[in-house]
């Protein structure tokens, strides 16, 4: 799995670039992480056990899995807020296992923000800058400059005119971008970013996201970033790390991880609704993804097959609307499945239907050990 | 802030990083010492200690002029053979008796009459009576002798007035313990009614509201509501307060009656500082430490096993 | 609903009212009385002590005079400031230390330091009173400051305590996120705790303070001399001297009290609260 992860990080520029960079911007992507045989354990239960992974620079690396994966034992660990049993962590090379966490080369965001509630919005986002200026030493890092660049961040995050706000001044969105920006002022290579946006609204979620993409592209770090919520994964990532108990289970591109899970518990955590997962006739498992289902004999006119794949046969037990699609739960001589038709298509509660699956979109997994065949 | 220094980053793969230490922070093995040392240094000079030492003073026969001397339990024999201890244990019942229904029904009357009417009038109260509780004790003593002086002070003045015999109080044995316990009611019930208050605030107001909206009295929310959910807290509360009122009944006897008159007023706090620093009998006094140390931790238990056993939420309890 | 059933005011209802107020005045009245009687002696000439009239007439500050002329009593008060002062700034200050301890470093033991700490609270002070008089005579600190003060130690498993509660409620993430942003130990604790902890040091402040002012039995051991030691100890010494009917003595014990009087009208909220805070854990 790790060869998966050692591909040129392309993803990122992909997403292209904007005209005029921002001061914020670093020369060059910096910060890749490497962690060898890290382990971490609460009590007897494994929390984390990675004989390595690695976080390409530039990337931005989503640790992914259900609660109590270890993603955030993982990234606190990154952090040196957690210490590891065994193992070491080099951030550009460096060792950095043993060192603290202000002296790492990496910057958080956490869940619930952490703001300072008794500094401004300026106090808060300037508070490492300053506190680095004192340890640095007289002159090292001038008034002045500390306050041009807590002011460039906060313009870069739109918070120009909130700088001398307190926290229980501001909304939520508001509150997440200036631990954004306390995160982002110190210019570190790296950028932790835990639970980031699952303490705002629905509403507000969807904008973050795509903010956040942004920021990553015009910062240029490695950026870190915790989630147990597979859509945001895909969505964000250039880099996903699925995680589960502490071990790594897969880690790729998106489209990789999507196209290719290299596992049962992969397939079944990443998409919603969850792929269908059938036993065949082989002893195999089967699985396809309601979307990718062709329906025969009820959408007109019926697709005609151009190429192999297989049929599968079931009742319609119930069907669900979701907007443009409708969704029909079946239950099939193997098992229940799920297909998604076109919101016309009718299909009644009863109803048997038949689907073809492309052999391109099957995917087949051993039945005893659940990896990819 | 030692401990807390950059460490040389190793570079064999071999050596585990250090234990996880929980808590936040990688470097920070003797931070915790040296923050918690000057607390630790404290508690161990002026409480640890002493505690030990007193247990081992227990066993010597020591005046603290002459060397001690290794007795062994005699100290122990003495003193439960000694009248007058006996006397201060009896004492010390009667004092609970007393104190009990002060620390537990008036103040919680008080508490639900001033809950049930909330308003500035209820606020004024609640102010008044908690002031004794902060009221210094050798004042408080000043003002109860003044008072009660049998010859001049205003209470007996009126009880003549009226026809009626004014008694020695703090001269009069059987008076004396009497007002010993009114003088440290204004502590115990300030304290309480406080407390009482604060238990009932948390109580949801929402079923009060609905009982009210079904026609129940006053009477019948404080029976059914309130009653149902206070009764153990109170009693805890109560039991606790009684323990720790021992302080405030061995100041008052200390300033204004010194045990007296005939060791009427004694209890077994005033005993032991009479042994101490009276008889300078160190033995003694230490011996009679640890009895009553042991008196109150069991008691305290007892109290706590007696309630715990039927525990709910967040019992306050007197601190 | 109250005003609700106040409005009809039904003779049953008004007399249940009346006889509510008139149980807690009597209970008011019955515990404060000793106070304010003394309050009113105190301002009448000194040979008319005992008259029964409520109103201090003819109105004298002869008992004043004298106190303050024949007594130390600014002595005794400076004497108290000084201890309450000094030992609570002491004490709070230790507890924040091991509070601190406890929650930003987690420790192992940190358990067995909550155990010492409420097992301290708990002890009969008489318990420990001959060993901490021997070892603060030894150190030479009989009739002096330090003795007054230092020994007050043995109290700071209360604030200890108390102040843990309050920390413990400061998110984590606020202390990881200072960690985070280079802060040390000394600065978390300065720049982020403390600030945050501003309200609860004011009540345990309050509270520590309130217990010492009022502290009786040890400064009576180790300064007994009228001119070192406070105003507690200090009262009843004169009290010895003078008898308990003297004028003077009324008035001193009315100075000593004043200052508490003044205090608590002006916070009594924060007061109570204070004590609230440290009765319900």
């Amino acid at each position: 799995m790790t060869d998966v992860m050692r591909q040129p990080e392309s993803a990122a520029r992909e997403r292209g670039r904007v005209p005029t960079p921002p001061a914020v911007v670093a020369a060059a992507p910096s910060g890749g992480i490497e962690l060898r045989s890290v382990r971490k354990s609460f009590g007897s239960t494994p929390a984390v056990d990675l004989p390595a992974l690695s976080v390409p620079a530039g990337s931005l690396t989503v640790l992914v899995g259900p609660s109590g994966c270890g993603k955030s034992t993982l990234l606190r660990m990154i952090a040196g807020l957690e210490t590891p049993e065994a193992g070491h962590i080099h951030i550009d090379g460096q060792d950095i296992t043993a060192a603290r966490p202000g002296e790492r080369g990496v910057a958080m965001v956490f869940q619930d923000f952490a703001l300072y509630p008794h500094m401004t919005v300026a106090a808060n986002v300037g508070f490492g800058l300053v506190l680095e200026a004192k340890h640095a030493g007289r002159g090292a890092l001038p008034r002045a400059e500390i306050s041009r660049r807590v002011r460039d961040v906060c313009d870069l995050l739109g918070l120009g005119d909130k700088l001398g706000r307190r926290p229980r001044e501001l909304s939520g969105g508001e509150r997440q971008r200036v631990a954004l920006a306390r995160a982002l002022v110190r210019r570190k290579p790296v950028l932790l970013l835990d639970e980031p946006l699952s303490n705002l609204d629905a509403g507000l979620r969807a904008q973050a996201r795509a903010e956040l993409i942004r920021l990553h592209r015009e910062v240029a770090g490695t950026f870190v970033l915790v989630t147990h919520d597979q859509a945001e994964a895909l969505s964000l990532g250039t880099r996903v790390v699925v995680l589960r108990a502490g071990r790594l289970e897969q880690a790729g591109t998106p489209e990789e991880i999507w196209r290719c899970p290299a596992n049962l518990f992969v397939a079944r955590f990443l998409g919603s609704p969850a792929m269908n997962i059938v036993a065949d006739s082989r002893g195999r498992l089967l699985g396809w993804r309601p979307a990718d289902a062709i329906a025969l004999g009820v959408t007109s006119p019926p697709a005609a097959p151009t190429d192999a794949g297989e049929v599968f046969e079931g009742e319609v037990d119930v069907t669900e609307f979701v907007g443009d699609r409708r969704m029909a739960h079946c239950v099939g001589d193997h098992g229940p499945w799920s297909v998604e038709f076109p919101a016309a298509t009718p299909v009644a509660v009863g109803q048997r239907i038949r689907v073809l699956v492309p052999a391109g979109s099957l995917h087949h997994f051993d039945a005893q050990t659940g990896t990819r065949l | 802030m030692a401990g807390v220094t950059l460490e040389p980053t190793p570079v064999s793969p071999t050596p585990p990083a250090p234990p996880a230490q929980g808590g936040c922070g990688v470097r920070a093995r003797s931070g915790p010492w040296v923050y918690s040392a000057p607390a630790i240094l404290s508690l161990a000079t002026w409480v640890y200690v002493p505690m030990v030492a007193t247990g081992v003073a227990s066993l010597l026969d020591w005046d603290l002029i002459t060397p001690a001397r290794y007795v062994g339990v005699a100290n122990y024999r003495r003193l439960l053979a000694d009248h007058d201890f006996h006397r201060a244990i009896w004492q010390t019942g009667w004092y609970v008796l007393m104190m009990l229904p002060l620390a537990t029904v008036v103040p919680l009357a008080l508490a639900i009459t001033l809950w049930l009417r909330p308003g500035r009038v209820s606020s004024l109260y609640r102010a008044l009576l908690f002031l004794p509780v902060v009221l210094a004790p050798a004042a408080n003593a000043v003002s109860w002798q003044f008072v009660l002086n049998p010859l001049q002070g205003i209470t007996n003045t009126v009880l003549a007035d009226l026809g009626l015999p004014g008694p020695g109080w703090l001269n009069d044995p059987s008076w004396a313990p009497v007002v010993i316990v009114a003088m440290t009611t204004g502590k115990i019930i300030g304290l309480n009614t406080l407390l009482f208050s604060a238990s009932l605030s948390a109580i949801d107001q929402s079923t009060i509201e609905a009982a009210r909206v079904d026609g129940a009295t006053s009477w019948e929310i404080v029976r059914h509501v309130i009653a149902a959910q206070l009764i153990r807290p109170v009693a805890l509360l109560g039991l606790l307060c009684v323990l720790l009122a021992g302080q405030w009944v061995f100041t008052n006897v200390a300033l204004v009656t010194q045990g007296g008159p005939n060791g009427a007023t004694d209890n077994v706090y005033y005993r032991l500082y009479t042994y101490a620093f009276t008889f300078f009998d160190t033995g003694t006094a230490a011996a009679a430490a640890v009895v009553i140390t042991v008196g109150v931790a069991a008691g305290y238990v007892l109290v706590r096993l007696a309630i715990g056993r039927v525990r709910h939420a967040d019992a306050p309890t007197a601190g | 609903m109250i005003a609700v059933r106040h409005v009809g005011l039904r003779p049953r209802v008004a007399v249940a009212a009346t006889g509510r107020h008139a149980a807690i005045l009597i209970v008011i009245i019955g515990l404060l009385f000793p106070l304010f009687w003394v309050a009113v002696t105190s301002l009448r000439p000194a040979n008319d002590l005992f008259s029964t009239s409520p109103i201090p007439w003819p109105m004298s500050v002869e008992n004043y005079r004298d106190a303050i002329f024949r007594f130390p009593i600014g002595t005794m008060l400076l004497n108290t400031a000084i201890m309450a002062i000094a030992a609570t700034l002491l004490q709070v200050t230790v507890a924040i230390g091991a509070a601190y301890a406890l929650v930003r470093f987690r420790p192992r033991w940190g358990g067995a330091v909550v155990l010492l700490a409420g097992a301290a609270v708990v002890i009969p002070p008489q318990m420990l009173i001959i060993p901490q008089f021997l070892i603060a005579s030894h150190l030479g600190w009989r009739d002096t400051y330090l003795g007054l003060i230092i020994p007050q130690l043995a109290a700071c498993g209360l604030p200890i305590l108390l102040l843990r509660e309050y920390l413990v409620d400061i998110p984590t993430s606020l202390l990881e996120a200072s960690i985070m942003d280079g802060a040390r130990p000394a600065e978390t604790l300065r720049l982020v705790v403390l600030p945050l902890l501003r309200p609860a040091l004011a009540a345990v402040s309050i509270l520590v303070f309130v217990n010492t002012w009022n502290e009786y039995l040890w400064p009576t051991l180790i300064a007994p001399q009228v001119n070192h030691t406070t105003i507690q100890a200090g009262l009843q010494l004169l009290g010895n001297q003078e008898g308990p009917t003297s004028g003077a003595l009324l008035a001193a014990a009315m100075i000593t009290t004043l200052p508490v009087l003044a205090v608590y009208a002006i916070a009594s909220r924060r007061i109570t609260h204070a004590f609230l805070q440290s009765g319900i854990k």
